[in-house]
């Protein structure tokens, strides 16, 4: 005879609380650098800088750019965002987003050729990696939760063959997560109110590990005339995948019996996924003072796969019939298709220049893009919540030529603030019994953050 | 040896012990508007008062045999509070619709209030037999909806305990409604829409039907068949055999549409039982099932009644008393929604 089983102990209860939250299903997300920018500088003009990057932040926006710099540079920065994001008047309590950025571009030449290696990075103040559950039906901010908790690191390399010509590629990598739980001894059935499942004995021990995965990036500036640069950039599409494994052995105790028991549960799921993504840049300068940037970036949201996990599992147990509560049977992992559409993303920027000292020029910076949200209208069972994204942004700072003898070169600074306004979007269930419901999704998100570089001649 | 999908069972029972102040991601009310519409689980240790049984069962005795609960909110505050449950059950070898209290709408004393059954069957239609009662406040009054062997009937009382009989049921068995084959309505789920516009929901031959009246006590069908019947569509479906016991609501989505919910009993072809949840927009039409049941247990739950709060229901049904066959006699079970309430009294 056999059954399945209720486990009822606090050890026991916290392992397969974990295995119950890493089987269910995980929502799309990408890297915060497609949600919020990457660079104090590059943020501030709406992440309309495939022409114009060359600090590191090139290694997201155009590899090619680290080659149309001067010198070399070191920057660091720190970010912060906060959403004020509500369903139906409530708050969501989507997570703020903190963390350092920085990097470092060297310059330098083959034979006369000009070459530049850079790395960007962005890793969150209090974690590397986070990975929250959900079922299909919950209600989850798609792009927003847990979509810029990951780290984002790439390498790129580029060069400049002809003074007019930039070309540069490289990998970005974000981190992806294995792991496994193993749970052994004995755990106590509760037997109404005499029996307590704090009388198990269980041990339990979990393994996690963080893996890399990689995408490309690719880019192209060409600059036909003084002031104009046009830009071409790919960027590859990447599925991490959350793999988790997990096994109870031991035996379970109840008041009239002990039986040896064993379970094992295994869950993969794509867990984050980043679309790829083409971007054309303009870059005008009217004058020194003045450049306006122009950015069109195509999603490949349509690529996007059902984020919900497969899942297996198995006990194995024998018990006496009819001795046991059973809890039902479960019904297997959803495969949705979330029909996500591609979605073209147009950005502006503009950068005036006042020399406010013969080694200081303070620049001011201006920017604004439309995200369209890729997801369409939820009223079936899934619930990713993503209305439509206006984001402002402005930003100045000062770049200090020869600052001291003894330091040549320039020390950059950079700061930013951006707004994002999430207009309403109401979602109507096409079924009346939804457990959901309708709802309407709105809210703001506030970015700041600044930088501080130095470039070497 | 038996393989099958726990990852939700590990998850239920993960967060059984009372007060671990965790909750399934994406679960919060906050971001579940009809959160109060289930789905349910059943409430655990510390969330009864030790003056009724151990959860999830307030009334259970294997003499007793308490079953088919509706319940009374008395202090109508939109919080757990004071309360009425009427049930059929078998006191002192008299069988009746007795009536328990409770003080925080789900811990009821095991002995009625009054010790006499509110309602014992007496007229000839009711074939000896009382069962499914149905209690609503209407107006001043009030009204206990009940099956009888004949039909539907009605008593009405001006405070919960003396109640008076309506002389001839409110609904009967009516030949030329085919689909109910002949057969009696029971299990009476009474919905005021509004103060001329009244609805009851039956069951009959494994479905259930609607009757509507304009403010009087005389119900007449509306449509030809069922307003919700078995799953035929689906034979695994929990509720591909049949469906019955209605009980029905009104509520509001969150952007202002009108909904009215069935929960029902259900059994699918193996003969387990789980409590579903159809709905439709507005008051007429077909009725559209949930995803899923909202009450799923191995001790076949059925006669289900949702005592809805501000920010949490409370889902009232009869199921077997233990899994056990020494504990297979009816017993009545409370769960709530959302599944992440915490309703711990100690």
């Amino acid at each position: 005879m056999s059954a399945r089983l209720v486990l009822q102990s606090r050890w026991c209860s916290a392992a397969l609380l974990g295995a119950a939250l890493w089987v269910q299903g995980r929502p799309a997300r990408a890297n915060p650098a497609d949600t919020y920018g990457l660079g104090a500088r590059s943020t501030a003009l709406g992440s309309a800088v495939a022409a114009s990057s060359t600090d590191y932040s090139a290694g997201y926006y155009n590899p090619a750019g680290f080659a149309r710099g001067r010198g070399s540079e070191l920057a660091l920065g720190y970010a912060a965002v906060a959403h004020h994001l509500e369903i139906s008047g409530e708050d969501s309590r989507v997570d703020p987003v903190r963390g350092v950025t920085g990097g470092l571009v060297a310059r330098g030449s083959v034979v006369t050729v000009p070459v530049a290696v850079g790395i960007s990075a962005r890793i969150s103040d209090d974690r590397l990696s986070r990975f929250r559950t959900r079922r299909p039906e919950d209600v989850h901010w798609l792009r927003y939760d847990d979509r810029p908790q990951l780290l984002y690191l790439s390498v790129a390399a580029a060069l400049r063959p002809l003074s007019w010509l930039s070309l540069g590629g490289g990998i970005a990598m974000l981190s992806a997560t294995t792991g496994s739980f193993r749970v052994t001894g004995t755990a106590v059935q509760p037997d109404g109110r005499d029996r307590s499942t704090a009388d198990s004995e269980l041990q339990h021990e979990v393994n996690i590990d963080l893996t890399p995965r990689s995408y490309p990036i690719l880019g192209v500036s060409v600059t036909p005339a003084d002031g104009v640069t046009w830009a071409l950039v790919y960027r590859g599409e990447a599925t991490v995948d959350f793999d988790v494994r997990g096994e109870f052995e031991g035996e379970v105790e109840t008041a009239a019996f002990t039986v040896p028991a064993a379970y094992q549960v295994a869950s993969r799921a794509a867990s984050a996924f980043i679309p790829q993504q083409v971007v054309l840049g303009l870059e005008v300068s009217p004058s020194e003072d003045l450049a306006v940037e122009l950015d069109l970036t195509y999603l490949n949201w349509s690529a996007y796969q059902s984020p919900f996990s497969q899942t297996d599992s198995r006990l194995e147990v024998e018990v006496p019939p009819g001795l046991l509560d059973l809890p039902p049977e479960t019904r297997p992992s959803l495969t949705l298709d979330p029909e996500f559409q591609d979605r073209i993303v147009p950005r502006l920027g503009v950068e005036w220049r006042v020399d406010a000292h013969p080694r200081v020029a303070v620049p001011v910076r201006a920017g604004y893009f439309f995200e369209k949200s890729p997801v369409p209208q939820q009223t079936a069972r899934t619930n990713f919540v993503d209305p439509d994204r206006h984001v402002l942004s402005a930003g100045t700072g000062l770049v200090w030529r020869d600052p001291a003898e003894w330091l040549p070169g320039r020390v950059r600074f950079a700061c930013f603030a951006q707004l994002s306004i999430l207009p309403t979007r109401i979602t109507l269930k096409e079924n009346p019994g939804d457990f959901v419901g309708d709802y309407r999704a709105q809210g703001t998100i506030v970015a700041v953050g600044a930088d501080l570089g130095l470039e070497l001649p | 040896m038996k393989t099958g999908s726990l990852a939700l069972p590990a998850l239920l029972v993960a967060l059984t012990a009372c007060g671990t102040g965790a909750s399934p991601p994406g679960d919060e009310a906050s971001t579940r508007p009809n959160t109060v519409a289930g789905p349910f689980r059943e409430l655990r240790d510390r969330e009864l008062l030790e003056t009724s049984g151990a959860a999830p069962y307030p009334l259970t005795s294997v003499a007793r045999e308490f079953r088919d609960p509706t319940v009374l909110d008395l202090d109508r505050t939109g919080q757990p509070g004071a309360a009425a449950l009427y049930a059929v059950a078998t006191i002192a070898g008299v069988t009746g619709i007795y009536r328990f209290v409770a003080p925080d709408s789900r811990s009821f004393r095991p002995d009625p209030e009054p010790s006499t059954p509110v309602l014992r069957p007496a007229p000839s239609w009711e074939g000896g037999r009382i069962a499914a009662p149905s209690v609503h406040r209407v107006d001043d009054e009030i009204w206990l909806f009940y099956a009888g062997a004949g039909g539907i009937g009605l008593a009405r009382s001006e405070d919960g305990v003396d109640f008076v009989r309506e002389p001839v049921p409110v609904l009967e068995a009516d030949e030329t409604t085919l689909w109910e084959d002949g057969l009696p309505p029971t299990s009476p789920a009474f919905l005021r829409v509004t103060d001329d516009d009244w609805r009851l929901f039956y069951s009959a031959n494994g479905s259930i039907g609607e009757a509507q009246s304009n403010g009087t006590l005389r119900f007449s069908r509306t449509g030809s068949g069922p307003v919700l019947g078995p799953d035929r569509a689906h034979a695994s479906a929990f509720d591909a055999a049949a469906v019955g016991e209605p009980h029905a609501l009104l509520a509001t989505t969150a952007e202002g549409r009108i909904v009215t919910r069935l929960y029902h009993a259900a059994v699918d072809h193996a003969g387990n039982g789980a409590i579903g949840l159809a709905a439709r927009f507005g008051i007429r039409g077909s009725f559209r099932r949930a995803y899923a049941p909202v009450l799923s247990t191995t001790r076949n739950p059925r006669s289900p009644w949702v005592l809805p709060f501000d920010e949490l229901a409370l889902l009232f049904v009869t199921q077997q008393a233990g899994a056990s066959d020494s504990l297979a006699y009816p017993a009545v079970a409370v769960a709530v929604a959302p599944p992440t309430a915490s309703l711990c009294l100690r």
